[in-house]
């Protein structure tokens, strides 16, 4: 199941988004995001996103990003310190990198 | 409510604010002699002074806000019941109220004004003197300053610099986002404050399913490299700062490059974070920059404050006056042609008509203020009448959204405070007095107002003692203004209190023997153009009543030819126009009366008055103008017709000359001058006693 | 720059917070308490809010609480106005939903300064 962003994913549509993640998750099991729209975001995302990647873990589904986070995301990931040591499942996770390079 | 005359000045704003402030303020406290247990009304003169405080500190009325931060402080301990809401409490409140006023008055003169502000400044140390005593606060007055006393602050413990750098951890309270704090900015301070790395710690990430999607999960380790204080970093995060876990830690200058914190510092809440209780209160106004001295106040002119509604109403019409324009200038540059053109051209005149007539009435409608603000101050004035006096005065208003021109309301208070220091020192009785008269032992007095046609009607009646016409007799035969057993008309005798130098106060008292008598109150009200009767009942009160045009700027009047010249009476004056037959003219050469409806009328031939020259035309008129129930006829040579008459006032080489009050210009750019009716009536009756005298 | 909304019952404190924003290119709304202020906040999306505690009808601390009710205000920052050295009345504010504070009287630098904190830039 994919699940798409509009330009805007802020604080203020979190909890919307939110609720669209878990009834995908619910419905289908395995769910993609697709971000590449989004223009204008915040941390909640990040941590949403971080937060459905626990949810899958723990509850044996896939969960991924359909595409590379594109360059909004990835200067938001960078400003919030989210790149600077980031583990290799982190980088495989936002930047779509092989693991164990 | 938009501003007009305050501008892009907030100092000038200011002032206007602290005068409605204080107003009402005022009124409050005087509803508070009333119920003295009223939340509501402790919290509106509470607020009224913080407001007053705060604003004033604000721009540079510093001695203000000292001032008025000790009455806040008593009324915020009434407000939280510490202290109890007593009379003294409110009556040394009202004088701090004056003493407010001028200190708003004071601040932004020159500084030559020192020496009143000295003066005002021992007069302020008197009042909170009182205030403390009232509410019970014997303890030392708080220091005189609006300023957080917090300002000497150091941080004890460890230094407060770092060689290396620090290692700073931290996580926000769980709504700091949804309340507004974004940390990506935090992080951006601080990387602006040293070389800095920053690593997100997402390990305190709920599962999706439990996640409050607004709460704030994250937390932050940073390597702070550079010289950067620990002010400087907890100044990053000032406004969080009690709510969250921060922790910092010197970098060793032995392990500058030391990596980040191990995992374990991943939760930060276990860890000793330091307590708000360790550290001083700091304030961004402290923190950021202490406020430098206020700016100086600027004088000010005068301002009106206008509902927004009326600007718009304005600007409508504006908008139909450039419509209107671009139409004329359409057919200007097109020509005239034919009756077509012509028809335009009366079209668009008769639109231009009609806009300035709006015009006009909306710009003077711009002028006006309800009388209620005019109302208000004279509360307090009888207030502080009764307990000087101590009688038992209630007054009452009536008609208070009646609108007047804002200069004659200004100009109206004076004598208004004149007639009621009158009512209340001589007209109204002791309460002992009252009550042997079989009258309530309050007095009453009245003030009310009323629109009736171009004019205001304001009524200040009591019910009183009345005047007594045989002190008022006696008063005026000993000043020679009458003769000793002169027969007057009741309305003469007592119009008699009107002359100057007379006064009835067999005792001066604080109150009343100021020095301004009553022919102030009348020459002031005649010179807006009003009148003032006086009606008394021996033993039931008196009133007085005054008639105010409502504005001073255009009256209506009527445009009248004598010999070569043009003139303007005041149309409201006008009482009718009659013809002066060649047979009536020469028949009262000597005397000069008419008679009109059984009644001899006196009246003046201007022509001669004025000196023309010129031979009467063969049908002259006679204007009936009236005032104060004195007529008085005029003869014009001829009636032109009424006419909206735009006042100029005279030059100062002219204001002195009587008769005229004043010029406008007409249609044609000729110049006409405005009678005075009250100096021709009073030019009348003279001339009636003159020639009754010559028998 | 950004869209902000001054709520505070002294005009002339509006006006003053009005000529250091909008000198500095921000749009600035204004309402004159704390319930024009709450109708405001519900009709647009605002950057910033800047607000005095101490207002008739409405007061700060309720209008606060009432804004971050409204979805289309979560997270906008709200400053609030205070002359108090009160810590009591910070941290009711603080807990009402408030972003952070401005001790009066200040001078328009500091007003800029604690904006450009809060908004970043």
């Amino acid at each position: 199941m994919l699940v798409p962003l509009g330009e805007s994913a802020t604080i203020r549509n979190a909890e919307t988004i939110c609720e669209s993640l878990l009834a995908a998750f619910d419905e289908h099991g395995d769910v993609e995001l697709d971000a590449s729209a989004v223009v204008e975001a915040d941390l909640s995302l990040i941590q949403l996103v971080a937060a459905a990647r626990v949810h899958a873990a723990r509850t044996g589904r896939r969960f991924a990003l359909c595409a590379p986070a594109n360059a909004a995301l990835e200067a938001l990931l960078r400003r919030g310190g989210f790149l600077t040591a980031p583990s290799p499942a982190d980088r495989a996770f936002w930047l779509g990198e092989e693991q164990g390079r | 409510m938009s501003g007009v005359g305050e501008g892009q000045d907030p100092v000038a704003a200011f002032r206007v604010e602290a005068a409605d402030l204080l107003d009402g303020t005022e009124q409050a406290l005087l509803d508070l002699t009333h119920d003295l247990g009223s939340r509501e009304l402790i919290d509106t003169v509470f607020r009224g002074m913080h407001t007053l405080k705060g604003s004033g500190a604000m721009f540079g009325f510093d001695a203000l806000a000292a001032f008025t931060h000790h009455c806040e402080t008593a009324f915020d301990r009434v407000r939280k019941g510490l202290a109890p809401a007593t009379q003294e409490l409110v009556a040394v409140t009202l004088s701090a109220m004056d003493h407010m006023r001028a200190l708003v008055e004071v601040q932004g003169q020159a500084s030559g004004a020192g020496l009143a502000a000295a003066g005002i400044a021992a007069a302020g140390e008197a009042i909170l003197a009182q205030l403390h005593a009232a509410i019970g606060d014997t303890a030392a007055p708080p220091p005189a300053t609006t300023r957080d006393a917090a300002t000497g602050n150091s941080d004890g413990g460890d230094a407060g610099e770092a060689q290396g750098g620090w290692r700073i951890a931290f996580r926000l309270p769980a709504d700091a986002m949804a309340n507004g704090t974004n940390p990506l900015i935090l992080l951006d301070e601080l990387r602006d404050l040293g070389e800095a790395e920053v690593v997100a710690q997402t390990g305190a990430i709920p599962p999706l399913d439990v996640l409050e999607a607004q709460e704030c999960h994250l937390g932050w380790e940073v390597t702070l490299r550079g010289p950067a204080t620990r002010e400087a970093i907890e100044d990053v995060f000032i406004f969080v700062m009690d709510d969250m876990d921060l922790r910092l830690e010197p970098l060793t200058a032995a392990a500058p490059l030391a990596p980040p914190l191990p995992a374990a510092a991943q939760t930060p809440a276990e860890t000793p974070a330091q307590t708000p209780a360790d550290r001083p209160a700091q304030t961004p106004a402290q923190t950021l920059a202490e406020t430098g001295p206020a700016r100086a106040a600027r004088a000010t002119g005068e301002s009106v404050r206008v509902p927004a509604e009326r600007l718009d109403v304005l600007m409508d019409r504006v908008g139909e006056l450039v419509i209107v324009q671009s139409r004329l200038a359409q057919l200007a540059s097109g020509g005239i042609n034919g009756p077509a053109g012509e028809l335009a051209l009366r079209s668009i005149s008769e639109e231009v008509e009609r806009l300035a007539s709006e015009l006009r009435d909306t710009t003077m409608v711009l002028r006006m203020v309800p009388i209620a603000t005019l109302f208000g101050r004279f509360r307090r004035l009888v207030h502080d009448l009764a307990r000087e006096t101590g009688k038992v005065i209630e007054l009452v208003t009536d008609g208070e959204s009646t609108e007047i021109d804002k200069t004659v309301s200004e100009r109206l208070a004076d004598p208004i405070v004149h007639l009621i220091r009158n009512s209340c020192d001589h007209g109204l009785e002791p309460p002992e007095e009252r009550v042997a008269a079989g009258k309530p032992a309050g007095g009453r007095l009245r003030l009310a107002a009323e629109q009736a046609g171009g004019e205001v009607l304001i009524t200040i009646a009591d019910d009183g003692r009345g005047i007594d016409r045989e002190r008022v007799r006696a008063k005026a035969e000993a000043n020679g203004l009458i003769q000793p057993g002169q027969v007057l008309a009741d309305g003469e005798l007592l119009q008699l209190i009107f002359q100057p130098g007379f006064s009835t106060a067999a005792q001066v008292t604080n109150l009343s023997g100021r020095g301004v008598g009553m022919d102030v109150v009348k020459r002031t009200i005649e010179a807006l153009r009003g009148t003032i009767d006086v009606t008394s009942q021996p033993g039931r009160g008196s009133v007085m009543t005054l008639r105010i045009p409502l504005t001073l700027a255009i009256i209506e009047g009527l445009l009248v030819r004598v010999g070569e010249g043009k003139y303007v009476i005041p149309l409201a004056a006008v009482e009718e126009c009659i013809e002066l037959s060649l047979e009536d003219d020469i028949r009262s050469r000597g005397r000069s009366m008419i008679q009109l409806r059984e009644q001899l009328v006196p009246f003046l031939r201007l022509r001669e008055l004025f000196d023309t020259g010129t031979r009467p035309d063969a049908f002259q008129k006679i204007v009936v103008i009236a005032t104060g129930g004195e007529r008085v006829g005029l003869v014009v040579d001829q009636i032109i017709g009424s006419h909206q008459t735009v006042i100029k006032s005279m030059s100062c080489l002219h204001r002195g000359i009587p008769s005229f009050s004043g010029a406008t210009i007409l249609g044609d750019g000729g110049v006409a001058l405005i009678l005075d009716v009250v100096q021709l009536v009073a030019l009348g009756q003279q001339q009636e006693e003159r020639l009754r005298a010559a028998g | 720059m950004s869209t902000i909304l001054t709520v505070d019952d002294s005009s002339s404190i509006r006006m003053a917070i009005r000529i250091a924003l909008s000198g500095a290119g921000h749009t600035v709304q204004e309402a004159g308490d704390g319930v024009q202020g709450l109708a405001s906040a519900g009709n647009a999306k605002f950057d910033l809010i800047i607000t005095d505690l101490n207002m008739p009808n409405m007061n700060g601390l309720e209008m606060i609480r009432e804004i971050r009710k409204l979805p289309v205000q979560a997270g906008t920052p709200i400053i609030f106005l205070t002359t108090e050295s009160d810590e009591g009345l910070k941290q009711q504010a603080r807990a009402a939903g408030a972003t952070g504070w401005l001790v009066k009287p200040f001078e328009p630098e500091n007003l800029l300064r604690v904006v450009r904190k809060v908004l970043g830039q």
